[in-house]
């Protein structure tokens, strides 16, 4: 889940609730990201913001958010990032307006412009649909390596950080001595990402810019 | 009784926390700057601090930092962390003569569990002591920082791990010098110490982003925070909002608390950033899931369920990844008995083993703490017939976590009904002031009030009658307290006597500074391990009382800790032994007399100041124990299939056992469920969906949000597609696993191409693969068909044949056998074979036995075999006691092995083989052998080529049965309606009756005929071209009769 305090979880809880979203646009430096002047929020362009997110067991899970935008705004085009966060109202005076959460970073796929109804609908994906668009790059990744070696290139090679504690997963020392891909023509990352997952016993998703490999942990009774 | 990490105390409120530790020698103990120091004089001093209660360390530990450890240059000075049971039994870390060493006093009597160690005061800092189950061991360990520990002991437990009392202490015996013995964080460093690196980690991250403006770097970081699964204390966040510059370490530790504490901890994948948390604070953490109930749901959907998994298979199969489910759940197993003292569950036969995943059934109450339709993990040991449990599957794999079976139901009793009954409240006297109140009325529901007054003579105990049977007996009391006095020693207790009226054990309830008047205190002790066996209609007593003679005691006991708020005790009478007793509490001048089972029988007992007051009637709680109606049941196999896996598909036996271990058990079922817009979950979650008492936990496979004025969140859990697979129908065969592959290694420049299939069977797995290699040099191809063909021909004696020995007597020969050279069958014994379904029955395959009985008979049998290729002989025997030796050899001129069966050793239809052995040369003799046997039998022999020996079969080159036998030589019949036995062998073609041994019709290749030829028809005319004889009749008197056909042209 998306890590959130408890007072933003009485809030969404509350009976009364004043939300708030706001859609940034994401510039890079070597210490992450911030935000760029293209910001949207629900008190001016945005009409609607969706997020769907699917996923399978031992697989991968992917982000898509569509933004409808209250007029043509070209402010937007195809692999540009932005941040959606969601946010709301403390009515507590010591506190200053909103809490936020954020619900990813997404990378722009589609803008429509639909001239006759005066709206822009930006259509964004997160990371791991840039994994599912990405061809496997056969001889870019160094071999002999270990699963924990291979998301770790992986990662990079998609521009997000990989999770901490990778190293402690299952079958994360696995040795993969030579590429295993290389001769397969139509794998993409996505495809290794969910081998990982499945060597792993886990499901990959992408929580903003960081790759996640998620464990199934409950207690152990089934309902 | 409270685990021992319970244990907490960062000694920071410069006040010694007396409801948790006794002092001895107080002038020399002090809680100064947030540590515990033990301040030695120059003089003769022992002072310490000893746990007022004692802790459970199943499967738990305690860790504590030692600040200083003094002067230890001599053994006159020293410093000890001791762990008691009582006073002769305990062990103990001492720090003397510049070393420690840990030591166990075993029934008083001291050995060393280590061997000096010389201190080191930059590593020796942070001790854990942790206790595994099953058997108990105790780990003692050290670290420099409370991260990483060495481990110094691993061995046996020193006591009875189930009550332990802690106790720090330090002393000079008076040749010393002064010292100061310091230490700190006892159980309490975790917030400290525990999430430094990973607080700097996020801390970093939460440095590097620049979203200050929008109050986004909280959020951010809190966000970043969920790939460590660590949650961020949200006044704390508020600091860090601010925090927008690279950071030094201390300056975010004091900003941000990370909190362990699992029932607040947000985010995914709590194990893997709690790992190094748990290891540094050797605790243990089991999520909570987050429970989404009508409060937050607009709708909820729940479907059907998906799990729990028990297998985790590998394959390589021309099909996507699926998930594959078998039924066939197996019988339940009643459970025999429990042995609480070891945690073991008694269920004869069980076949289980480590991992496996059971469920109880029960047909009345289930004993605490275990619970239906909950997955227990079998941990096994090496008694067949026995397992403990553990609550997950880990657990059995580090032998943690074992399920205390023994803690059994608390069973509520009332005052006068059952289970127990009371005998009447009688009188109570000797006492100035005593009133005894039974209604349950005055005080609250439930309840019985006693007031003691410690000055009089005692008076009898009441006694207690169980209705019931019960494995253990114990007391659950809390006693809210009221004193006339400040600062008094005082010390109620609660005496569980037998019969007899002999004392059994005692809880002190408390002993410490006492409390001024109209002050109540709650004292609440559990005592629940006494271990003291109680069977219908036995007797016992419960007597509460006050120890010592002081002012007047006032106790009021009932259940559920329920305390009146405006007590109307008043005081009584005074006594001024305290003093007194004040003085022998700490002239005591050994450490050991500290040690409360000691200090209490010599305290409170042998002295006059002991006042006893009986209650008489009462709630109180007793456990009981039994194995009654419950029985296990084993989970249905729930598979999951990780198929054409490129990353492991090199070594899937490597990858395997980690990845069960990481998906056995779980589970989840289908559910569609909208919420109130709470917007938080993610695919992957795992969320606990609550509609009254319908529980079902969900794995969120979609999430959908929605912001179009409102909020709106959809999530659907659903349950992967399933193929139905019958194993049990497939002809035996459990589970077969194929594999195609072609592996190319272009680093080694060789191709390897693997076509394999390999069966399990229920207790054996056969592999059958060709293997074709290819490098620069040359081309290898590999083939493996483990089973096929038993290579012993007539290996179980359908095939018999008459044969005379050389004492001229007729017997029936075993076909393709050869005998004792000479054999005679007066001399040597007989070797018949028949049919057995008492073979069958036990097991058997063929249902035909050969048996082996005389003085001496050995038959053998050269086997052809491939020479350097794996080979298993397998075979079942029946030989009671007494009835002779035998010897099954398997030989040539360089090899030999041998198997034999001893006479005094009964053999059942036991199968015996001996697998994965090569011979050197093309052939084996196969040889059973008996001596002075009276019945020696043998069936399902044979010699296979595998290393793993299969069932029994024939030989590929034969058929064979009771009737009909096909043989490489040719066919038998036997006729037993006829009395005929007809043979066709390559050179004859008979037919005798058995009876008798009359050759009924026989040709042979001589050219003789040695009866009457007849071939005959159903008319005899003359038709055209063709002439039909009705008969032909070949006499057999003269040697040269025949027939000739001659064509006339």
């Amino acid at each position: 889940m998306i890590t959130h305090t408890a007072t933003f979880e009485n809030l969404a809880k509350a009976p009364v609730r004043q939300t708030d979203i706001v859609v940034a646009r994401q510039l890079a430096d070597p210490y992450g990201y911030y935000d760029g002047e293209v910001i949207w929020t629900s008190s001016d362009y945005l009409m609607s913001v969706s997020i769907d997110a699917v996923g399978a067991f031992l697989g991968t899970a992917t982000k898509k958010a569509t933004v409808k935008l209250l007029g043509i705004v070209d402010a937007a085009a195809s692999g540009d990032i932005f941040q959606v966060r969601t946010g709301l109202y403390n009515e507590d005076p010591s506190v200053s307006g909103y809490e936020y959460i954020s619900q990813g970073f997404f990378i722009v796929d589609t803008v429509e412009y639909d001239y006759e109804a005066g709206s822009t609908t930006v259509t964004m994906y997160d990371h791991m649909w840039s994994a599912q668009n990405t061809s496997y790059p056969t001889g870019a990744f160094a071999f002999p390596t270990t699963i924990y070696g291979l998301a770790q290139q992986i990662a990079a090679s998609l521009g997000v950080d990989l999770m901490e504690g990778f190293d402690a997963l299952p079958n994360a020392t696995f040795a993969i001595d030579s590429d295993p891909y290389a001769t397969i023509s139509n794998a993409t990352l996505q495809t290794v990402l969910g081998e990982i997952a499945a060597a792993t016993g886990t499901i990959a998703r992408i929580s903003d810019t960081t790759l996640v490999f998620y464990q199934f942990r409950l207690n152990e009774s089934v309902a | 009784m409270a685990y021992i990490d319970t244990l907490i105390d960062n000694f920071d409120d410069n006040s010694i926390n007396t409801s948790l530790w006794d002092v001895f020698g107080s002038s020399f103990v002090a809680e100064t700057g947030g540590e515990l120091r033990f301040n030695i004089p120059s003089y003769q001093a022992y002072p310490s601090i000893k746990s007022k209660s004692a802790y459970d360390f199943r499967s738990h530990a305690i860790y504590f930092k030692i600040v200083n450890v003094g002067v230890i240059s001599t053994s006159d000075n020293y410093s000890y962390i001791a762990f008691t049971e009582d006073n002769d039994n305990g062990f103990e870390l001492l720090f003397c003569n510049h070393a420690v060493q840990a030591w166990k006093k075993d029934s008083g009597v001291w050995s060393s569990l280590t061997s000096p160690i010389t201190y080191d005061s930059s590593q020796h800092i942070w001790w854990r002591l942790l206790c595994t189950s099953l058997p108990d061991r105790l780990m003692i360990s050290y670290s420099p920082d409370g991260g990483s520990y060495t481990t110094v002991y691993n061995g046996p437990w020193a006591v009875d791990p189930t009550a332990v009392y802690v106790e720090f202490g330090a002393g000079n015996d008076g040749a010393g010098t002064s010292s100061t013995f310091i230490i700190d964080n006892v159980n309490s460093s975790a917030t400290y110490s525990v999430g430094k690196s990973a607080l700097y980690k996020v801390s970093t991250i939460a440095a590097k982003t620049k979203s200050a403006k929008y109050s986004i770097i909280g959020d951010t970081t809190t966000q970043k925070a969920a790939s460590y699964e660590l949650y961020i204390d949200s006044t704390a966040q508020k600091t860090a909002e601010y925090v927008v510059t690279p950071i030094v370490t201390t300056q975010v530790s004091s900003a941000y608390s990370i909190q362990i504490d699992t029932s607040v901890a947000k985010g995914a994948g709590y194990n893997i950033g709690y790992t190094p948390i748990i290891e540094k604070t050797a605790s243990y953490i089991v999520p909570a899931p987050e429970i989404l109930d009508y409060s937050v749901l607009k709708k909820l959907k729940i479907g059907a369920s998906f799990g729990p998994v028990t297998s985790v298979v590998l394959g390589r199969v021309p099909q996507n990844d699926n998930v594959v489910m078998s039924s066939d759940p197996p019988e339940a197993l009643g459970v025999s008995s429990i042995d609480v003292g070891h945690d073991l569950l008694t269920v004869v036969g069980h076949g289980m083993s480590n991992g496996s995943i059971i469920r109880l059934r029960s047909s009345g109450d289930y004993p605490l703490p275990l619970q239906p339709d909950t997955n227990y993990y079998i941990f096994a040991n090496d008694n067949p017939d026995t397992f403990s449990l553990a609550e997950t599957y880990a657990d059995t794999i580090t032998e943690t976590g074992i399920v205390p079976v023994y803690e059994f139901g608390m069973e509520t009793l009332e005052a006068g009904s059952a289970p127990w009954s009371f005998d009447s409240v009688g009188t109570v006297s000797g006492f100035a002031t005593a009133t005894v109140d039974t209604s349950g009325q005055v005080y609250a529901d439930n309840s019985i009030a006693f007031e003691a007054t410690a000055y009089g003579s005692a008076v009898a105990e009441k006694t207690l009658t169980a209705g019931s049977a019960y494995g253990y007996a114990g007391v659950a009391v809390t006693i809210p307290l009221i004193w006339t006095l400040g600062d008094n020693e005082y010390c109620p207790l609660v005496t569980l006597k037998d019969s007899t009226g002999a004392d059994i054990a005692t809880l002190a309830i408390k002993y410490d500074s006492g409390y001024v008047l109209s002050v109540w205190v709650n004292e609440t002790a559990t005592w629940l391990d006494t271990g003291i066996p109680v069977d219908t209609g036995q007797v016992m007593r419960l007597q509460f009382g006050v120890s010592i003679g002081i002012a007047t005691g006032y106790a009021k006991v009932w259940k559920n800790n329920s305390v009146e708020s405006s007590p109307d005790y008043e005081s009584g009478a005074i006594n001024t032994g305290n003093l007194q007793i004040q003085k022998v509490c700490y002239g005591l001048s050994n450490i050991d007399y500290a040690i409360d089972a000691y200090y209490m029988d010599n305290f409170c007992y042998n002295t006059s100041f002991i006042q006893n007051l009986t209650v008489t009637g009462s709630s109180i709680d007793i456990r009981s124990v039994g194995s009654g109606g419950i029985s296990i049941i084993g989970l249905e196999t729930k598979e999951v299939q990780v198929n054409n896996n490129q990353l492991i598909d090199g070594d899937r036996q490597a990858a395997l056992p980690n990845l069960y271990a990481n998906l056995v058990g779980i589970g989840w079922k289908e559910v569609e469920a909208d919420t109130v817009g709470l917007g938080w979950h993610e695919v992957g979650d795992v969320v606990r969906f609550e509609q009254g008492d319908v529980v079902a936990d969900g794995f969120i496979s979609e999430a959908h949000l929605v912001f179009d004025g409102s909020i709106r969140e959809s999530l659907v859990s659903v349950i992967p597609d399933v193929t139905t697979t019958d194993y049990q129908s497939a002809g035996g065969i459990l589970k077969t696993l194929y594999n195609t592959e072609i592996k190319v290694d272009k680093q080694e420049n060789d191709i390897t191409s693997i076509v394999s299939q390999q069966s399990v069977y229920a207790s054996e797995v056969q592999e059958d693969f060709t293997e074709v290699y290819q490098n620069i040099d040359n081309i290898a191809l590999t083939i493996q068909k483990s089973g096929g063909g038993n290579l012993i021909l007539n290996s179980v004696g359908f095939a018999k044949e008459s044969a005379t020995d050389a004492g001229s007597t007729s017997y029936e020969k075993l076909s393709f056998w050869d005998y004792n050279s000479g054999y005679d069958v007066d001399t040597n014994g007989t070797a018949i074979s028949y049919t057995s379904s008492e073979s069958q029955n036990a097991g058997g395959t063929s249902g035909q036995v050969i048996e082996l009985a005389g003085a001496n008979i050995a038959i053998t049998q050269r086997v052809n075999v491939a020479a350097g290729e794996p080979l298993s002989i397998a075979m079942r025997v029946r030989n009671e006691v007494g009835d002779g030796d035998a010897t099954i050899t398997v030989s040539n001129d360089h090899e030999s092995f041998e198997v034999t069966i001893d006479d005094t050793v009964d053999y059942d239809w036991e199968e015996i083989k001996k697998e994965n052995f090569v011979s050197t040369m093309p052939w084996l003799d196969i040889t059973i052998a008996v001596t002075n046997a009276t019945k020696f039998r043998i069936t399902d022999l044979r010699l296979l080529y595998g290393d793993t020996a299969q069932n029994w079969m024939q030989a590929s080159s034969e058929m064979l049965s009771a009737n009909v036998q096909f043989t490489k030589d040719g066919m038998k019949i036997s006729d037993t309606v006829h009395d005929t036995e007809t043979q066709v062998t390559y050179n004859e073609f008979s037919t005798r009756r058995k009876s008798d041994g009359l050759t009924l019709f026989e040709a042979d290749d001589n050219g003789v005929i040695t009866n009457d030829l007849t071939i005959k028809g159903v008319t005899n005319y003359h038709d055209g071209d063709k002439t039909i004889i009705k008969q032909i009749t070949i006499p057999s008197s003269k040697s040269m009769a025949g027939v000739a056909w001659i064509k006339v042209v």
